[in-house]
């Protein structure tokens, strides 16, 4: 056989094969998987069963000097027996249950208050569940490290404070995020200050997801955000800056202030002009008439819509000016910033109409006519 | 004989070997590229999956960071379905976002139906040309509360490009998203393709993944029920799509090195696109035009960036039925690659370029602009060899075994890629029809686009442009008519 009929043949031979192979095996992998799931699905409702009467079971009491342990000695109990069945398994039948058991517990955590929150975490420790997350979180993988620590917050481990505070500085993002979660469930607000102090270079995703769950704690994450604000890391500072324009607390506008006088960077700027806007307190207003002449276009323009939406009539002068000398965005950023001003705003610009100038009369007709429908 | 046509009948003869085993060569490095393609895709899908379980996006529509979206949907003789089209755009799942529809002068009464419908009156917004475009004869809002985040744009007949330039232009957030009027987006497809700006702000563009929406329930602008069409045609496009999308794109996706985002369906900056000058009206590629273009420019300014993909599903799409328009598609998609090819040549094996110039250029210029032309010379080739009595038999049958079955493999492979990620096809039944279909799309199918393309170049050449008619029944009479 010559040369090249050799070298086709085997790739023939070599496609032909994994062709079948997949084939059949897609096929057969998929009614195995369904087969799978049928049985952990039978597996899951059992210990979902189990396990919600022993978390719900009535206790006795106890006696008035029983030991604070003993409490424990009666959760153990309760499972003594499922720990006695487990025992009796073989090695990969005991894997595949409590891989179901821990998966039955992390979901009853998502739901669970009050003492039975309390027993479920005992259950989770008495498992050796929290170190088998502990060893997870070191782990190669990232999936594994972001699994781990996402399950540690939904059970309130505090025993992987440690390791979940060591998760924030982890080279993969997800991992980061699920240990800031984690840390917020455990902890609570007082996590802001350790997540703030290590975390660097937050994506505008970690920061959309922190934002939800600081958002829970309104007027308690602001002491924390006010620190975030000293943080060395650009990414961490600008985030505080916006959730305080976001949770709208009077106590950060000297702060903002302050930040914006000492921090020349321009897009930081804006985001403090924004939050100061969202908050609408009137001690920003001289700043604002200041960067409503800063060369910057961005920040410029940003300080005239805050002015606007302050109703800070006293600027009107101001803002008259800056309708006279800007260019087309600055005019049109102006007329809705004086409109906002109320009847005096209004009449203000209806001075502004002039014949024969059809841009400012078109950019007024624009500016009434968003504010007719707003 | 004389010894003149000896000769001749001699040289034929070699260079008619010398072809084929330029084919063979050709096939070898063809098919380790797409080996590639499909381990490359794996990995990366197989990454996103487990990304994916991790971050959920639906956070989006709970936090005010969320950036708002302009939605671009062009439209031109819609009137059948423009209303409930909108509507479904109305009702997706997002937080801030506007849906800007663009009327490029229909001749039917597309317009007058979304003023009926939706109380739009003519708005005195002012018309910003930020990227050339053809003249817009009205911008249209709507008195109705609950329709506060419509635009309705009356311009001139310019063609889709040209319709999304205006869209760019009327557009007032930072991201824009673009899309085919007759698309079907899932209720999440925003969140979905907003998410890689927002985990890296290098990203520029995104591309999402376009599925088959034949034979698949739909209610009211959405897919209720993934299903196979009961026709052969709409199965092989299948077929074909995985190949493409979950297989080619998602490689290229993992090497920066992606050509194409789909018209269907894209995110683009919108800064960005008015820096490169918004879409080429005189393509008909004008997608993939685009794409090329913003590889061009940033790399040109040594920027970092991204143009990235999403492998879940976000986008529907209606696939043709009848050979005439699905040949008239293909033939459209030959011309606009090859345009955009050309008007690119010089990033074509350019080290400037990067994974652009070296890697991706390349591979669509050699293997999917040219493959057509050396596959049907190889089948000539073949038959001419035949009949000179130069063929050697068992060779050319192994090798046509072998160019079947390594298409076969290929498909299979693609259909594997969709059952380890989203497994939108739940019925084992529907997953051995895509296999059987992976199988007999090389036999016959896959020559008729290999035709369909190479007229695709002659048309080219003979300068036909435009897109021909695209007939489409829509996707609620489809459901009625099964």
């Amino acid at each position: 056989m010559s040369v090249e009929l050799l070298i086709l043949f085997s790739l023939t031979v070599v496609a032909t094969v994994f062709v079948v192979v997949v084939s059949v095996g897609l096929v057969v992998q998929k009614a195995l998987h369904v087969r799978r799931e049928v049985r952990r699905k039978k597996l899951y409702q059992e210990y979902a069963s189990l396990f919600a009467e022993k978390l719900l079971e009535p206790l006795p009491p106890l006696p008035p000097r029983a030991k604070t342990s003993a409490i424990f000695e009666q959760y153990e109990n309760l499972i003594l027996p499922l720990k006695q069945r487990l025992a009796e398994l073989s090695r990969k039948q005991r894997e595949e249950h409590r891989s179901v058991m821990r998966m039955v517990l992390i979901d009853f955590a998502q739901d669970l208050r009050g003492d039975a929150t309390d027993r479920l975490v005992y259950y989770f420790y008495s498992f050796k569940f929290v170190e088998d997350h502990i060893k997870m979180i070191g782990s190669r993988h990232w999936w594994i490290r972001a699994q781990a620590a996402r399950d540690m917050g939904l059970v309130r481990a505090r025993k992987s404070l440690a390791a979940l505070t060591a998760a924030l500085e982890d080279p993969h993002p997800d991992v980061r995020n699920q240990a800031m979660r984690s840390l917020l469930a455990i902890v609570g607000v007082e996590a802001l200050r350790t997540i703030f102090r290590i975390s660097r270079n937050m994506t505008r995703w970690s920061q959309i997801e922190l934002s939800t769950h600081i958002v829970q704690f309104k007027r308690e994450a602001v002491p924390y955000l006010l620190e975030g604000l000293l943080s060395p890391d650009k990414t961490v500072m600008a985030f505080c800056v916006e959730l305080l324009g976001e949770i709208g607390f009077v106590d950060a506008v000297e702060p903002l202030l302050q930040l914006a006088r000492t921090n020349d960077d321009a897009d930081l700027r804006i985001r403090i002009v924004e939050s100061l806007g969202r908050i609408g307190d009137e001690r920003s207003v001289p700043l604002l008439r200041e960067f409503a002449r800063n060369p910057h276009a961005p920040l410029r323009l940003k300080a005239i819509d805050v002015l606007g939406r302050l109703h800070s009539v006293e600027s009107i002068p101001l803002m008259v000016e800056l309708f006279r000398e800007g260019d087309f965005e600055q005019k049109l950023t102006t007329a809705r910033a004086i409109l906002k001003c109320g009847a005096v705003g209004k009449e203000v610009l209806e001075t502004f109409r002039v014949v024969g100038n059809q841009i400012v009369n078109q950019i007024l007709d624009e500016v009434f006519e968003e504010a007719q429908w707003a | 004989m004389g010894i003149t046509e000896g000769t001749v009948v001699e040289l034929l003869q070699q260079g008619l070997q010398g072809y084929f085993y330029f084919v063979t060569t050709y096939f070898l490095v063809v098919n380790l590229v797409y080996t590639l393609f499909i381990v490359m895709s794996y990995r990366e899908i197989l990454r996103q999956v487990r990304h994916g379980s991790f971050s959920d996006h639906r956070i989006l529509v709970q936090s005010e960071l969320t950036p708002p979206i302009s939605v671009l949907a062009p439209a031109y003789n819609e009137s059948a379905t423009i209303v409930q089209s909108v509507k479904s755009l109305l009702k997706l799942n997002y937080g801030k976002y506007e849906v800007v529809v663009i009327n490029d002068g229909s001749k039917d009464d597309t317009l007058q139906q979304l003023v009926q419908e939706f109380g739009l009156y003519r708005s005195k917004r002012l018309y910003r040309p930020y990227v050339q475009a053809k003249p817009v004869r009205g911008i249209y809002r709507s008195m109705l509360p609950e329709y506060g985040n419509l635009v309705v744009v009356d311009k001139e007949n310019g063609g889709k490009a040209d319709a999304l330039n205006v869209g760019i232009n009327v557009a007032q957030h930072p991201y824009v998203c673009s899309i085919d009027a007759d698309s079907l987006l899932e209720d999440d497809a925003l969140q979905k393709v907003i998410k890689p700006f927002l985990e890296d702000d290098t990203v520029i563009a995104a591309g999402g993944i376009v599925r088959i929406a034949n034979g698949c329930e739909v209610v009211n602008g959405r897919v209720v029920k993934v299903g196979l069409s009961k026709k052969l045609l709409p199965i092989f496009q299948v077929v074909e799509y995985f190949r493409a999308f979950l297989s080619g794109r998602m490689a290229w996706h993992s090497v920066n090195g992606l050509l194409i985002i789909s018209g269907a369906f894209g995110m683009f900056r919108r800064a960005e696109l008015i820096e490169v000058g918004g879409y080429r009206h005189d393509t008909v590629g004008e997608d993939m035009e685009l794409v090329v273009r913003l590889h061009r420019v940033k790399r040109e300014q040594r920027k970092p960036y991204r143009v990235a993909f999403v492998p879940d599903p976000v986008c529907w799409t209606e696939a043709p039925e009848q050979v005439s328009i699905l040949s008239r598609q293909r033939n459209r998609w030959q011309r606009g690659l090859f345009d955009t090819l050309r008007i690119h040549l010089r990033m074509l094996l350019n080290p400037r370029y990067g994974v652009v110039g070296m890697a991706a250029m390349p591979y669509f210029f050699f293997v999917e602009l040219l493959g057509p032309v050396f596959e049907l010379l190889g089948y000539i080739v073949t038959m001419v060899m035949l009949v000179l009595g130069q063929l050697n038999a068992p060779m050319a049958f192994l090798f046509f075994t072998v160019a079947l079955v390594y298409g076969v493999m290929f498909s299979v492979g693609a259909v594997l890629l969709e059952e380890i990620s989203f497994q939108r096809y739940p019925n084992p039944k529907d997953l051995a029809v895509l296999i059987a279909f992976g199988v007999l799309e090389n036999f016959g199918y896959r020559q008729l686009t290999v035709w369909w393309r190479i007229k695709g170049l002659i048309d080219y050449f003979r300068g036909k442009t435009g897109w021909g008619s695209m007939t489409r029944k829509g996707f609620e009479l489809a459901k009625v008519s099964m």
